[in-house]
């Protein structure tokens, strides 16, 4: 109990220091949120009273402070240039993301499990050895080159789909659906390219131990021993390891929804980064900075979960 | 295992006939009455039509709001919610005839009570803030009767018939940022911010009713994209794409309409920054710069040379004979250096916004042509808004290039900004025979004498060389060949009225 009240005060201390950084970065800048909707015809009279609305007119700490209180009672603002709450405009766009995510989670835990068992299995022969030297190459490729490949490729060439032409959830969800494919793969590949070494190295070393021997020795075929035994502790490196890249993936779809055009949260911290639109952008990384923490703990309990040992090495 | 692959196909089968309905549905609706226009940002600064500023949602909203006048793609003010209009002539009285039957999109008819409303709450009667800052001179709008409003001014304005294409909105919608409540060929349907705008063809349109059903406007924020989305069949038409696209587009399904972006272009100076404080610095620089080259390198030749602060599509006003000041001559460059005391030159930096790639092309040439007469330029580029805050606001900055845009279509919203004590005089210009010659244009209302006085302003901007001007740019728009009737305005508009599917 203890140990978790710990954690949660590690992920209060983290996001006040990222929402604070957020807020610096914003006065270091140059730019000012009334003066981006105003506009070259911004009148000094009418600049001021704006400022004074968006209350940019009060001290920096003074700013900051009052927004973290609101944030305590559950109000993340409005936003500047749409006037509307902060939460409903990210609302609005989470869902994307989040299925994006999913979608990109799924690929690749579907992808790597079945390669690196098969690798595994013919580990040092020809197929392991291609296969590895491929790995090594997506590995290195990064997702949003990835991304304008595929778009090229069977956007441009093959016509498998239609470049830019996300479809709204709300309108048509098998065609949301069916647009965040391509987008997934690229965000995917290169972590089930990670995944594939990480596991195909584990269970290697797994099929040496003793344990597996004797499962062995009682009759079992290879394949029992691989999915019963093996497998089950080759996994639990790789558990950590998608914990993070779940969280990598959020942060890393910014870029890949550029590529393909979906209007998720990247576009909309994109844009009102240059909006310095910053209610916005203060939720939008705090958020992100949520999900890693979280992701984090969540491997932490999982880790203990499936490897017992750990239980007692933690807690004291 | 067997029934697994009987759920499998029944499954199957289910999707291809919910697939088949999709598409079925699709063809039912006459899919010709539909295009999806790219535009390059949302309408993120509201709905309101009295109180958005960004171009690109004015351009888009001249679509569903209308003034009493409205103008045409000459950039001549035509009648629209007005039938006709009177001015007395002492210029401090004007008479609006209102058509009669015109229908708001909600179904209401325009009254005079309507107008009333607009115009005060433009003119900021009621809280004494005006939305409009020009209109802060009506003395007073009244209804005469139910087809005339009469709008008194405290001081005559010839430009005060330009802020009449200000919208006119139904007195009774409370809320204007919300719902959408004009009198235009195109009603609002529906916004999903940072996605997409849909509109849609009003049938009790007073005119000539619009053409294609319905509009998506889709936002496609990555410039990067805009090729790939438009061949990918994402999108039927983009506007102000750059050269580079142009070319990307060549053998496509694509026309290229060519018009002009009524910008002026110039490498502006800080007339506060030693050394371009003095003229003879100033008119250097415009020596050694070659507007031909520069368009070459930028648009292939494509652009209006300009050389003062107007470009041709203010016809009454532009002065050709003005390109001519300063013909390119290294020579008369260098001896004006001399004697300024730079003979040997010196550096300065133009700051260059990022995301216009033509003002970066511009500055790159002119670095190039700085070099000729031995002064080291360099470029450095500013995201959008630390150029509007550092450089436009502040003044921060040596040197820059730009495009000044006259919003509204007036002769004094390109001029203004050179008085010296003007609030967006970025320049930092100062002369008081300019001064004089501007307040003599705006406290005439004779036609002549005003030309004459404005002319006048654009001579002294040549001859004191407040920057450098360079050109009109031109402006590309990537349409499909399906459509046609694009229609060029001087002033920020999109007409998408004027469109039209080609029928085949």
């Amino acid at each position: 109990m203890k140990y978790y009240i710990k954690k949660i005060l590690y992920l209060l201390a983290t996001l006040i220091g990222v929402s604070f950084l957020v807020y610096a970065a914003f006065e270091i800048i140059p730019g000012d949120p009334a003066l981006s909707k105003l506009g070259t015809d911004a009148t000094p009279e009418a600049l001021a009273a704006l400022r004074h609305e968006m209350g940019l007119d009060r001290p920096f700490i003074v700013r900051y402070l009052s927004w973290l209180v609101e944030c305590f009672k559950g109000n993340f603002g409005i936003s500047l240039s749409y006037n509307r709450p902060v939460i409903a405009m990210i609302g609005d766009k989470l869902p994307i993301t989040i299925t994006l995510t999913v979608l990109s989670m799924v690929f690749t835990i579907l992808i790597s499990v079945p390669t690196a068992v098969l690798m595994a299995k013919y580990a040092k022969r020809t197929l392991d050895r291609t296969f590895y030297v491929a790995d090594q190459v997506f590995m290195a490729v990064p997702s949003f080159f990835l991304g304008i490949l595929l778009t090229y490729v069977f956007g441009m060439v093959l016509h498998w789909f239609k470049p830019g032409g996300y479809i709204s959830y709300s309108k048509d969800f098998p065609g949301f659906i069916a647009y965040l494919i391509m987008p997934s793969v690229a965000i995917a590949v290169p972590k089930c390219a990670m995944s594939v070494k990480l596991l195909r190295a584990s269970i290697l070393e797994e099929a040496d131990k003793e344990y597996v021997r004797t499962a062995y020795s009682r009759g079992n075929s290879t394949m029992q021993v691989m999915y019963r035994h093996v497998l089950k502790n080759a996994m639990i490196p790789l558990v950590t390891f998608w914990g993070m890249a779940v969280a990598d993936m959020i942060a890393g779809s910014i870029v890949v929804e550029q590529v393909f055009g979906i209007p998720g949260l990247g576009r909309i911290l994109l844009t009102s980064i240059s909006n310095r639109d910053y209610p916005v952008v203060e939720a939008v990384i705090v958020l992100i900075a949520f999900v890693v923490c979280v992701m984090s703990l969540i491997v932490d309990i999982l880790y203990k979960r499936i490897d017992p040992r750990m239980k007692r090495t933690d807690e004291d | 295992m067997k029934k697994a692959r009987v759920m499998f196909a029944v499954l199957l089968a289910t999707m291809t006939v919910a697939l088949g309905a999709c598409t079925g549905d699709k063809a039912a609706e006459t899919p010709a009455s539909h295009i999806t226009i790219g535009i390059p940002q949302d309408l993120d600064d509201g709905l309101d039509p009295h109180k958005v500023n960004a171009a690109g949602t004015r351009e888009i909203l001249f679509n569903v709001y209308e003034g009493l006048l409205k103008y045409n793609e000459n950039g001549e003010l035509i009648p629209a919610l007005a039938e006709k209009y009177e001015a007395d002539a002492d210029g401090l009285t004007y008479t609006f005839s209102l058509r009669q039957g015109v229908k708001f999109h909600d179904g209401s008819t325009v009254t005079a009570d309507d107008v009333v409303y607009s115009l005060n709450r433009l003119a900021g009667k009621e809280t004494g803030e005006p939305l409009e800052g020009a209109l802060a001179n009506i003395a007073s709008v009244e209804k005469t009767d139910d087809k005339t409003v009469t709008v008194k001014l405290t001081e005559p304005d010839a430009d005060f018939l330009s802020y009449m294409t200000d919208a006119i909105i139904p007195a009774s919608n409370a809320d204007p940022e919300t719902s959408v409540i004009g009198t235009g060929p195109y009603k609002f349907v529906s916004h999903t911010p940072q996605e997409s705008v849909e509109l849609e063809s009003f049938d009790d349109y007073w005119g000539e009713k619009a053409h294609i059903k319905n509009i998506t406007l889709k936002i496609i924020s990555n410039a990067d994209s805009i090729v790939m989305e438009l061949k990918g069949g994402s999108a039927d038409m983009f506007c102000r794409i750059t050269d580079t696209q142009v070319k990307e587009l060549e053998g496509s399904d694509f026309n290229i309409e060519k018009g002009t972006m009524n910008l002026v272009q110039a490498l502006y100076l800080n007339n506060k920054y030693e050394p371009f404080s003095d003229p003879k610095v100033r008119q250097a620089i415009c020596y050694a710069i070659d507007p031909q080259e520069i368009m070459d390198y930028v648009s292939g030749g494509d652009g209006t040379e300009i050389g003062s602060a107007m470009f041709p599509a203010f016809g009454k006003y532009y002065d050709e004979s003005l390109n001519d000041t300063y013909n390119t001559d290294i020579e008369k460059a260098k001896s004006l250096l001399k004697e300024a005391g730079y003979e040997n030159g010196f550096e300065f930096s133009i700051t260059v916004p990022s995301n216009y790639q033509p003002h970066v092309a511009t500055a790159e040439v002119i670095v190039e042509e700085m070099k000729k007469i031995g002064v080291t330029a360099k470029i450095n580029l500013v995201e959008w808004d630390t150029w509007l805050s550092e450089t436009y606001s502040e003044r921060n900055y040596e040197a820059t290039v730009i495009g000044v845009d006259a919003s509204p279509l007036t002769a004094r919203a390109l001029l203004d900004r050179y008085k010296s004590d003007a609030h967006n005089n970025f320049v930092n210009f100062s002369s008081p025979e300019y001064d004089a010659a501007l307040t003599a244009a705006l406290s005439t209302t004779d036609d002549a004498a005003q030309t004459a006085s404005y002319k006048q302003c654009l001579e002294i901007l040549s001859k004191e060389a407040a920057s450098a001007y360079i050109q009109d740019l031109p402006c590309y728009v990537a349409i499909n060949k399906k459509i046609t009737g694009y229609k060029f305005y001087p002033l920020y508009a999109q007409d998408f009225a004027s469109l039209s599917l080609v029928t085949e």
